[in-house]
């Protein structure tokens, strides 16, 4: 690294010196070569002594000849094709590389390959091709032109797509190596998206997200008070208004410590042409209930209760017969209360809609262009009283300032207003969850002696549960969020070679939330002070974020075949979050719902403060010969606020420490080599290789700072350690290696990309257990380390094509392999709700690591045989009775204890991918999609909480299998009280294979034919989402995400699920 | 036109460098933290110092329940309920494993951490003037006191510790073993007794000092640890007696200094054990059951911090010993209600005051501790004020008992344990209310440091400041333990002469017994008890090897025996004849 840092530094300070003379140089050279411009016409005359080169320019969907294609050598000679395509054009030598494009078709870069006469086929756009534009940090490139591993994915179907699909739900399937979970199925709630895998054990492992040039920030600040309740700022980006997605899976060393997990850049529309375009949309859409799960209905769970109150030893049978709802006896006053069959599910979930308007207009002219685009969408939830509406404006301009300077101003801003309820873990204020366990006698309202019903409400019951209904009723769980982004970037052509563009961007962000619990219906909590009856609560979150990239880039070729492109530039990013909460107990009504109603002294109020910097300096040399060598170089060097004073790695200037991040990539375009001139069937053929550093700089904004915290003694306040300063603190180093073949074969009928790569985090972050002595039990620290070694395919393929019916169908797959290699301590253990994950030296991160089971015992003669002892919470032992789980004891210890414990499962996916299909047939276009992922485990942690019978929690229908008599062959175990047996602990009882395979998006589209006039078109659409599932996984859906960090992968926390979801849409062009 | 560019390139060279190159941009990535206090930002004025002073007692009270815990469990007085977890099983068996949390040293080493680096920081405020030399002696001898007695509690526990006296403010600090030397318990204490003994100052703050104030309702002036008492009990453990009766002497005569009118009934009573009415008898309990701050059991309290509702810790001792919910984990122990259960009282009734209805009562059937507790009822469930009592006016005079029974003034320590010192150095024992015998040379003792003046006489009038001393045992109106002298004395001569050599030693056991004893029914759950059976333990184990080890398998037989449970009593004594098991396995690592 010490070697590397210096290179860095000579890099900079050469590139700055040689990018100075060349501008000098060449000051004067006034040829316009700007690679992707075709628009322009070519304005050269083709030197004396060149060779010619003629051809043949036809439409590959059709064979006709094209018309008025154009022919380039760039820097160098063009032409135009006849009425008959045909072309004659001079070219340096027969190494020369044509570009060719026509409009409304793509464009294309022939290799000639020695010989003098081509014959050249054109797809019509849009078309997924190689020779298409990829948007990468500091350019474009032909995809067939990269040489790091780059997806671009062309949003030209984002209208098709309907309102349900945001941004990164949008990219699920589409991208091998890029495993996108949604979170839920509650609106907006976004994705757990990773890219390759995972890099780090606690800081971030999302992807970084560019929007139009400037890193979104798409962390949530702060926690909120609605449990489970996410906001996912990324999804204020409505996909219609992206053009393009450009997924960087290496090569990201310019973004320095941001770059770790990859990189997603968006580019959002603008303007393409000057005449005025109106755009309008209108969706309307039905979200289907989501199935019930399978519970017990009235009579199996009384028979399950007698059952386990039966085990109970403190209850007599007379106390259990004396039980109101053990009643059986229509002239007792609490008959009619205790003798309902109540569907608690139904009464909670149930069908609703969602819509989308969209307005969109663009235009302009030579000096000012717009794209201004208007949204509105209200989506409900599957919950009753649960919805998420949104407005939205974006405002994209360009303008022409001077022939020199142009200025480009993006300026968005959407609003949310959200109404949610509780989920997660929070059992007694969960609807969904106490719809599944409230006991299926009680009715939902009050109900008199007389069994008349009220329309009052039922208060919580004698066990102990809330109502639901009351909560879904009556509980607040509003929040509103804002985000503006504005950016303006200013750029400016000293030359066609030479161009200096600044950037400005803002950010601010708002997020609060206004909560409600009622006491109406729910059990009273207690708090150190008192008993809350009822809870209210505000939160607010902010963020604010300047950033600043200013560069200086350098693009020329020398004498038609030496390709130079330079860029040496600076980004800063000044960072603030804020988080303000209060929390209000006992107000005088459930009718007063604010915290300052709450009683004072039980008020609480709390907050955080963030500030953070990145600056990161960075220089870039792509280099290309004939195009068909590249060479690409990169590096940056980062200064946060976040990193040590002392690190051990980096640039030292005076007491900072800069990391110097560099990459190095080649490729060689095969396919333009003579030798292969005669293999007509391949289009393309490129091997590329590169090596990358980044880093991750998620190490928390003070974590290297000694810093002191307040300690209260009763009302005053003292101050304390906080910590154990690490001045050496550091950025995590992520290596990359990447190998890849990109292929396109039979005139691009198929394409292909396959991909190996190796990911090594080193300095990696981790709570080192230090010394008891010092008072502390952790100190952060770098010094751990991780592999991940991946192979990812995708295979494009053009089934059918001819003018009227085409067929485009697309595979990804991905795998990848995790292991740890270094940890302080060769072993974590982590909780995760009742879920233990082990992570361990040689295996890989966040492994399920509970008790292996072997069944039950069906006989106490078993259970007495196998002499087995359970280890309880309070050190004693008891041995295991006829019903109870067989846990196998792995230490062979004669007893059932923690050392007991193993790897049971891994949530990590062997292999995720999708299958995509789009068929056009005239006026008729289908897209179909679908999705997989499999050999990942899951933790059923609702089942575990279902299938537990210990309480008066009312249980799904596999328990009426239990176990009941001796001898009964089951394999479901006694129901009993408080599960002395622990036969409900973390087992692999609940580790379920998660794979699935779900049509994830079908839509249909057709354009209906219009008279030329003021409407240009209308396209009617059809959309469904998650259509069907195929998965063996017996909880609410396979896919799903609690949560962002490595260690919570794969439990089911029960969420609400994503459900089948259908949309019409109608779009009207003017 | 061409100079144009070149001059915007120039300017961009100029910013491109100075965004990456120049020093400049160090200082903007300097960010200090704001939810937090970055370490530039503490120790400027003696108010920080105070903050420092406020955030080691804060964190202090965090430690009560384990304080209470390992110092009373592992005695003969207190006993795990069934409820109560492995971990608190453990500890009573003297079978404690590395997980167990109660054990694991580290709360206790945070706070002297905390110390550290106040001391550190204290010096170097000292240094640069940024405190004056009188506000520095008063909060660096505060701090170090505090971290003197962690250690001592360590010590207690732990045997051989690791002795820290650097503020390990980064990693190279931790990384380095210098900074962790080991010491041994005896070798602690050495290091304890030379740093406080040289502490600048030892006595409770001066007046005016801005820690003593008034907070919530609670006056600080008893909030903070008595150094002398601390530096008595270093001695006490080193086995200098002299030294522990000196210091213990300047606080058993502190209300000298806080009254000095010498004429109210704060002197009389200020940490002199007095026949006040309202702690006598009947009304012992009112130490503990009255609320923090209230005037006659403040006499008697030198070091206690409240638990107050509305701020946090809550009092943890509600959960611990109050049986409801899934509290009650803690019980006195059979044997120590027995002990209370067979005492007689002065007028001849059953039992002692300080045993049933006052260090326990019983709840529901079941015995419940009732020491800081006593005013919690489950009907006011959010009622949770105490106080919890770390030091008082019994503790010191047993302490000082001890240590003058050793030092050989015997009968001073019999003073102090029985019915005072008044009755006790009157030959004629009369007690009487009213006196007009001439009594220049009687109702005192002589000598630092065990003078003590308890003269009462009338016509003239005159009270000296013990006369109303009335002993622990006379508070609790328990008869006078007789020691049957002919066991000890020739008593056939006057002045009495020891029978022999060994009677004077023999003696003194019998009297170190005696105050054990004692102290188990009037310290009983207050922390006090398994350091007294440690320190006496290891004192016999010294002079005569065996004797400590029987002294203390002793104690814990009877505790387990009076629970039924002779077997593991046994165990547990097997346990302890290895002098390694009195201490618990430190915990070096999470």
């Amino acid at each position: 690294m010490h070697k590397q840092t210096k290179l860095g530094s000579k890099i900079f300070i050469t590139a700055f010196a040689f990018v100075f003379l060349a501008t000098g140089a060449y000051a004067g050279n006034r040829r316009d070569s700007i690679a992707v411009n075709y628009n322009r016409e070519a304005k050269m005359t083709a030197p004396a002594d060149t060779v010619f080169v003629s051809g043949l320019v036809k439409d590959a969907a059709t064979g006709q000849p094209l018309v008025g294609a154009s022919i380039q050598i760039e820097g160098y000679s063009a032409a135009i094709s006849d009425n008959k395509g045909f072309f004659r054009v001079g070219v340096p030598t027969l190494e020369a590389v044509l570009s060719v494009g026509a409009d409304g078709f793509q464009i294309k870069q022939v290799a000639l390959k020695g010989r003098n006469n081509v014959t050249i086929l054109l797809y019509t756009e849009p078309f997924g091709s190689v020779y298409d534009l990829v948007n990468l940090p500091l350019g474009m490139r032909p995809a067939n032109q990269v040489s790091y591993s780059a997806v671009s994915v062309q949003v030209g179907d984002g209208w098709r797509q309907g309102s349900k699909a945001s941004v990164e739900s949008y990219l699920q399937g589409k991208v091998a190596g890029l495993d996108v979970k949604r979170n839920s199925g509650t609106p907006g709630d976004g994705a757990n998206l990773m890219l390759r895998g995972f890099n780090s054990l606690y800081a971030t492992n999302q992807p970084l997200i560019v929007v139009d040039g400037v890193p979104y920030d798409n962390e949530m600040y702060g926690n909120n008070l609605i449990s489970e309740h996410r906001y996912n700022p990324i999804s204020n980006i409505d996909l219609k208004d992206i053009d393009n997605i450009t997924i960087l899976k290496s090569g990201t060393s310019t973004y320095g410590t941001k770059g770790a997990n990859g990189v997603i850049l968006i580019t959002t529309a603008r303007a393409r042409e000057l005449a005025t375009r109106i755009d309008f949309a209108a969706y309307a859409g039905f979200n289907s209930q989501a199935d019930n799960l399978p519970l017990l209905d009235a009579s199996g769970y009384r028979t399950l209760i007698s059952d386990i109150m039966g085990t109970d030893t403190s209850l007599t049978s007379k106390d259990i017969q004396r039980m109101p709802f053990m009643n059986d006896d229509p002239s007792n006053p609490d008959y009619f209360r205790y003798h309902y069959n109540t569907n608690w599910q139904d009464l909670i979930l149930r069908n609703s809609v969602n819509q989308n308007y969209y307005l969109k207009v663009t235009g302009g002219d030579n000096i000012a262009k717009y794209a201004l685009s208007l949204g509105y969408m209200k989506n409900d939830g599957m919950q009753r009283n649960t919805d998420l509406t949104r407005y939205q404006v974006r405002f994209n301009g360009d303008l022409n300032l001077s022939k020199k300077l142009t200025a480009a101003i993006n300026l968005s801003l959407s609003s949310n207003q959200q109404n949610s309820l509780n989920q997660g873990m929070a059992s007694q204020t969960n609807p969904l969850y106490l719809s599944w366990i409230k006991p299926p006698i009680l009715p939902s309202h009050v109900v008199g002696d007389d069994g008349k019903v009220s329309p009052n409400l039922a208060d919580y019951d004698i066990l102990g549960f809330s109502n639901p209904v009351s909560l879904v009723d009556h509980m607040q769980g509003f929040s509103k969020y804002y985000r503006f982004s504005g950016t303006v970037k200013f750029a400016y052509e000293f030359n066609p070679s030479l161009h200096l563009q600044t950037l400005v961007g803002v950010t601010f962000d708002k997020a609060q939330e206004d909560f409600f619990i009622p006491q109406s219906g729910v059990v009273p909590d207690t708090l150190d002070k008192a008993v809350a009856y009822n809870h209210s609560g505000s939160n607010l979150q902010r963020f604010f974020n300047l950033y600043n990239d200013t560069r200086l880039n350098y693009d020329h070729t020398f004498g038609g075949a030496h390709h130079l492109t330079l860029n040496l530039g600076a980004r800063y990013s000044n960072y603030e979050s804020e988080q303000e909460f209060g929390k209000g107990y006992n107000s005088a009504t459930d009718e007063f719902v604010s915290v300052g109603m709450g009683v004072a002294s039980l008020r609480e109020i709390g907050g955080a403060i963030g500030k953070w910097r990145w600056m990161n300096g960075y220089f870039n040399a792509d280099y290309d010969f004939r195009q068909k060598y590249f060479l690409s170089f990169n590096v940056a060097a980062d200064g946060s606020s976040r990193f040590g004073t002392q690190a051990d790695e980096g640039l030292k200037i005076s007491d900072h420490s800069y990391p110097v991040m560099a990459s190095i990539s080649g490729a060689w375009l095969m396919s333009s080599e003579n030798f292969l001139a005669n293999a007509g069937f391949i289009e393309s053929l490129k091997l590329r290789a590169s090596y990358s550093q980044s880093g991750n700089d998620d190490i928390g904004n003070y974590t290297a700072r000694q810093y002191y915290i307040s300690q209260s003694l009763l009302g005053m306040q003292g101050v304390v350690r906080g910590n154990i300063g690490n001045p050496a603190l550091q950025w995590e180093d992520v290596a990359k290696m990447n190998l890849g073949l990109d292929g396109s074969l039979f005139n691009e009928r198929v394409s292909f990309s396959l991909d190996y790569y190796h990911n090594k985090t080193t300095k990696m972050i981790t709570l080192e257990p230090i010394n008891t002595a010092t008072g502390f039990s952790y100190l952060i620290s770098n010094n751990s380390a991780m592999q991940t070694d991946g192979l990812e395919f995708s295979l494009n393929g053009r089934l059918i094509g001819n003018g009227a019916l085409s067929w485009d169908m697309g595979i990804t797959l991905a795998s990848y392999k995790n292991k740890i290699l270094q940890l302080p301590g060769d072993e974590i253990l982590t909780q995760f709700v009742d879920a233990t994950y082990q992570t361990k030296v040689g295996q890989a991160a966040n492994q399920f690591y509970g008790y292996k089971t072997d069944g039950i015992y069906n006989t106490a003669a078993e259970a007495a045989a196998s002499g087995l002892l359970n280890v309880r919470a309070d050190g004693s032992t008891a041995a295991f009775e006829a019903g109870d789980v067989r846990f196998v004891d792995n230490n062979g210890d004669g007893l059932i204890s923690d050392a007991d414990r193993q790897v049971i499962g891994s949530p990590n996916p062997k292999l995720t991918g999708g299958f995509s299909n789009t068929v056009t047939l005239k006026r008729w276009k289908m897209d179909m999609l679908f999705t997989f992922s499999t050999g990942g485990d899951l933790y059923n942690y609702q089942r575990a909480r279902l299938e537990s019978m210990s309480g008066f929690e009312n249980q799904t229908e596999a328990t009426v299998n239990r176990w009941r008599s001796d001898g009964q062959v089951t394999s479901m175990p006694r129901a009993s009280w408080g599960d002395p047996s622990g036969n409900a602990r973390f087992s692999d009882r609940w580790i379920e294979d998660g794979s699935y395979l779900r049509l994830r998006t079908l839509s249909l589209s057709y354009q209906i034919p219009v008279e030329k006039s003021a409407l240009k078109y209308i396209y009617i659409y059809g959309t469904a989402n998650n259509l069907f599932t195929f998965t063996k996984y017996l909880g609410y859906d396979p896919e799903f995400s609690a949560t962002r960090s490595v260690f919570g992968q794969g439990v089911d926390l029960g969420l609400e699920p994503l459900g089948r979801t259908f949309q019409l849409g109608l779009r009207l062009g003017f | 036109m061409r100079n144009f560019p070149i001059t915007i390139l120039r300017q961009t060279f100029v910013i491109a460098i100075c965004g990456l190159l120049v020093s400049s941009c160090n200082k903007a990535l300097d960010i200090l933290p704001e939810n937090v206090l970055d370490k530039s930002h503490v120790y400027q004025n003696v108010q920080d110092a105070d903050a420092a002073v406020i955030g080691i007692y804060g964190e202090l009270m965090n430690i009560a329940p384990q304080y209470i815990i390992l110092n009373e469990l592992r005695g003969d007085l207190m006993a795990p309920t069934e409820n109560a977890n492995q971990y608190l099983k453990q500890i009573s068996t003297f079978n404690v494993n590395g997980q167990n949390p109660y054990s694991d040293p580290k709360a206790m080493y945070k706070i002297i951490l905390d110390c550290n680096d106040a001391l550190l920081n204290f010096k170097l405020m000292l240094r640069d003037k940024r405190m004056t030399q009188a506000d520095f002696d008063i909060r660096y001898s505060a701090v170090g006191g505090i971290r003197s007695w962690l250690y001592l509690q360590l010590g207690i526990q732990y045997g051989t510790i690791a002795y820290v006296t650097n503020p390990i403010e980064n990693i190279d600090a931790l990384k380095d073993q210098k900074n962790f030397t080991q010491l041994n318990f005896d070798q602690l204490i050495d290091s304890l007794v030379q740093f406080t003994a040289a502490l600048p100052a030892k006595d409770p703050f001066p007046a005016g000092t801005s820690l003593v104030t008034s907070v919530d309702g609670y006056s600080t002036d008893k909030f903070f640890l008595p150094i002398r008492c601390l530096l008595g009990d270093l001695y006490l453990w080193k086995g200098d007696y002299i030294q522990a009766a000196t210091n213990y002497h300047v606080m058993l005569n502190y209300g000298d200094i806080l009254y000095p009118a010498k004429n109210s009934e704060q002197w009389y009573y200020t940490y002199k054990i007095g026949y006040d009415d309202h702690t006598r008898g009947g009304n012992w309990g009112n130490i503990f059951n009255q609320p923090y701050g209230e005037r006659y059991s403040n006499y008697e309290i030198m070091w206690d911090l409240p638990f107050d509702k509305n701020f946090a810790p809550k009092n943890p001792f509600i959960d611990l010993f109050y049986n409801q919910g899934n509290g009650y984990q803690l019980r006195p122990s059979q044997f120590a209600i027995n002990n209370w259960n067979s005492q007689t009282r002065s007028d001849n009734t059953p039992g002692d005051y300080r045993g049933e209805n006052a260090s326990w009562k019983m709840v529901g059937g079941q015995p419940v501790i009732n020491k800081f507790t006593s005013n919690y009822t489950p009907t006011t469930p959010f009622e949770t004020n105490d106080k919890w009592i770390l030091y008082r006016a019994a503790t010191l005079h047993l302490h000082y008992a001890e240590a003058a029974n050793r030092a050989g003034r015997i009968e001073l320590a019999f003073a102090f344990l029985n019915l005072g010192l008044r009755y006790t150095f009157d030959p004629e024992h009369l007690n009487a209310s009213h006196d007009s015998r001439d009594v220049t040379d009687i109702e005192q003792s002589f000598g630092a440091p065990f003078d003590f003046d308890a003269r009462m006489g009338d016509f003239p009038s005159f009270r000296s400041p013990w006369y109303r001393h009335i002993g622990i045992r006379g508070r609790a109106n328990m008869p006078i333990l007789v020691i049957d002298s002919a066991k000890y004395f020739d008593t056939t001569v006057l002045p009495r002469t020891y029978l022999n050599s060994a009677a004077e030693d023999s003696l003194k056991l019998y009297m170190e017994d005696r105050l054990v004893e004692s102290g188990g029914l009037e310290l009983a759950f207050e922390g006090d008890r398994w350091p007294t059976l440690l320190r006496v333990a290891l004192r016999r184990e010294k002079l005569a090897p065996g004797s400590g080890v029987r002294f203390l398998q002793a104690k814990i037989k009877a505790k387990f025996a009076a629970e039924g449970n002779a077997a593991e009593g046994a165990a547990v004594a097997a346990k302890l004849a290895n002098k390694t098991n009195w201490f618990l396995p430190f915990k070096w690592e999470e």
